[in-house]
């Protein structure tokens, strides 16, 4: 193996490959930018141009798009509150915290540096431990599947803002509007009052764009601020430190191995591998207070795990030909489309192409770092823009990427209406994350149920959950993070009453 | 009561819970089941909250101190007629501008609701005003339409 690697290392700096990994990653970063449209749509949207290609470089171009894709998404996260992803919802609450104190630079400079690390991981894993791997994914079946969606449930009470109730209402919030739709099962028509647009469900990112962006839009109107910089600090021209790079280096590992196992596990995606990074983090920082108020250890927890989702996502697709989420499926159809079948051969007729596609994902993770340290000072004087400007560009901005998802104007009207439900409940402390993680878990834990019952038959549906293995692990998992909320609050109060 | 919005948006949310779990009555048996737990459950903990609110209000009646506290904080927090104003002002230009994206086009809406907003925002227009509404435009379209070929929404004017 390590001869192959050495050889194909040699590939990539070829011109052909470069310029294409340098283009990929700079379309990536481009399209995971803008909102609602996102690495899947980025990938479907350049296949086409690959066609002419040489399988290798036609390859290398996609997987750039993929690993900017998902970085891009935090840029908007941390400026404009207006997530480019799903991946990146929990980004856009510390980052434009972190901007609104003038800290934007830093902000950014964070989410660079952790997507990098959360990649670059990633790729080790598939590099060195693919063929290893790629049977935890098939470990996977509806009830630990659903033992999933329940463990990310759990999550809420972490992402609460203030309270854990109000928490928990705006997750239940999230899962009904979850079951908006088809009924996965029995193909029912729930929610739809006969319109069309809503058989395929609420759409995630127009509600999300509404939740996050267009209240905070409604707050800043309301307002009248001059601009989303609160504070003037000098934070945002400052360069570069090396030792930024090792901020947080046990974030960095725990949110890396966690995405990279998110990425494996079939359908369960980078949201949720964000969320889960978010969670941990959370749980072992030793200041749980400064997150939700900007703090960088949380930005670092979120981009580490969704980056660290793309390589973990390719060694299910690359060894088995079974795509870990949406965006490694269009990527499957790509390399399919290039003459190239995703399984053992992969690794042995077509070695010199995997080895070369794999170890530029290395190059492409290293690209969007140098482009997001060198731009992050650029990037980061929007934030001083006056309000009177972004406001009207960024609800305009919005517009464009709701509508651009579905080319469909319905999508639009719920950015809009959730515009003004987030705006509600962000004023009555009911935060917006738990909405979200509802309706990304809803359809998951709806369908996996049904199954599980299926396969269940006759059997009692806990005794058929709980006497596999994963299921009994996540389900610690779970109740760690279900009580742990509880513990601590328990023993601040403690601690306050000893004082 | 002391937070009567609270109150309000609390019952608003349990009344959105039981109107979701009467309508998935009418669904079939099996596609009816998750909605509606979901629903038993959203209801449940609207109550408990509702409950806890009511006896933290009831132990605030009897101090004093800490009861004028969470007034003065209530009332910093009040959202003014100002407020009001310029968040409705916000809505109603988007709203409109959702509504003539697709029956004027992209173009001629887009330039519109920028000089409209920037407009009423900054109480004056400027040279700025019809730059940024002029340039801004431009680019979402060569971004979009050009680079991304995605399709933009058009009206009778393109």
């Amino acid at each position: 193996m390590g001869e192959l690697i050495l050889q194909n290392l040699v590939n990539i700096f070829k011109l052909p490959n470069l310029v294409s990994v340098i283009f990929g990653t700079v379309a990536g970063i481009v399209i995971g930018a803008l909102p609602g449209f996102s690495s899947v749509m980025g990938i479907a949207v350049l296949i086409p141009l690959t066609f002419g290609m040489e399988p290798t470089v036609g390859l290398i171009m996609l997987g750039g798009v993929y690993c900017g894709a998902i970085y891009g998404g935090s840029i908007t996260a941390v400026l404009l509150k207006t997530p480019g992803t799903d991946a990146n919802a929990l980004t856009a609450i510390d980052g434009f915290e972190m901007t609104r104190q003038g800290r934007a630079g830093e902000a950014l400079r964070e989410s660079a540096i952790a997507s990098w690390w959360g990649g670059m991981f990633s790729a080790v894993c598939l590099l060195f431990f693919a063929p290893v791997l790629s049977r935890f994914g098939l470990w996977f079946g509806p009830p630990e599947n659903l033992m999933l969606a329940v463990f990310g449930m759990s999550i809420i009470g972490m992402v609460s803002a203030e309270s854990l109730l109000k928490g928990l209402i705006s997750g239940a919030f999230g899962l009904l509007l979850g079951t908006v739709g088809v009924d996965p099962i029995v193909g029912a028509f729930r929610y739809t009052f006969n319109n069309v647009g809503l058989y395929n469900g609420i759409a995630l990112v127009p509600a999300l764009i509404g939740l996050f962006s267009i209240s905070q839009l409604m707050h800043m109107s309301a307002q009248k601020e001059k601009s989303i910089v609160l504070v003037d600090t000098k934070s945002i021209k400052r360069k570069v430190h090396w030792k930024e790079f090792f901020g947080f280096p046990m974030v960095y590992l725990r949110s890396s191995i966690i995405g990279t196992i998110v990425g494996i596990i079939p359908g369960a995606g980078t949201s949720i591998g964000a969320f889960i990074g978010y969670n941990e983090g959370k749980r072992f920082t030793k200041h749980p207070e400064l997150w939700g108020k900007g703090s960088r250890e949380a930005v670092a927890s979120v981009e580490a795990a969704n980056n660290a989702v793309t390589g973990g996502s390719l060694i299910p697709t690359l060894t088995l030909g079974i795509p870990g989420n949406a965006a490694t499926a269009v990527l499957m159809g790509g390399l399919m489309m290039l003459g190239l079948t995703p399984g053992y051969s992969l690794f042995t007729e077509k070695a010199d192409i995997t080895y070369t596609f794999i170890l530029s994902l290395f190059l492409a993770n290293t690209i969007f770092l140098i482009i997001g340290l060198l731009m992050a000072p650029r990037f980061a004087t929007i934030s001083k823009t006056p309000t009177y400007i972004l406001i009207p560009i960024i609800a305009c901005f919005c517009t464009m990427g709701a509508y651009a998802i579905n080319v469909n104007i319905i999508d639009v009207y719920i950015m809009f209406i959730f515009g003004i439900i987030g705006y509600i409940m962000n004023r009555f402390g009911y935060s917006a994350p738990p909405i979200i993680l509802g309706m990304i878990l809803g359809p998951i834990a709806d369908k996996a149920l049904s199954q599980t019952i299926t396969i269940a038959k006759k059997e009692n549906i806990l005794v058929f959950i709980f006497k596999r293995p994963i299921c009994i692990v996540l389900l610690i998992f779970t109740l760690m993070t279900l009580f742990y909320p509880l513990m601590r609050d328990l023993k601040q109060k403690r601690k306050s009453v000893n004082t | 009561m002391i937070r009567k919005a609270e109150y309000v948006v609390n019952l608003g949310i349990f009344i959105l819970f039981l109107v979701a779990l009467l309508l998935a009555q009418q669904f079939p048996k099996a596609a009816a089941v998750y909605p509606s737990l979901i629903c038993w459950v959203g209801m449940a903990l609207t109550v408990v909250l509702t409950v806890r609110m009511a006896i933290n209000d009831a132990l605030l009646q009897k101090d004093s101190e800490k009861l004028a506290q969470v007034k003065e904080e209530l009332k910093s927090n009040r959202m003014t007629s100002d407020h009001f104003k310029s968040i409705a002002l916000f809505l109603g230009v988007l709203l409109v501008y959702i509504f003539s994206i697709t029956k004027l086009g992209y173009f001629i809406s887009t330039i519109t609701y920028l000089i409209v907003a920037m407009s009423l925002f900054k109480k004056k227009f400027t040279w700025v005003i019809l730059l940024v509404s002029a340039v801004y435009p431009l680019v979402m379209y060569l971004v979009f339409d050009k680079f991304l070929h995605l399709v933009i929404p058009h009206g009778i004017f393109y």
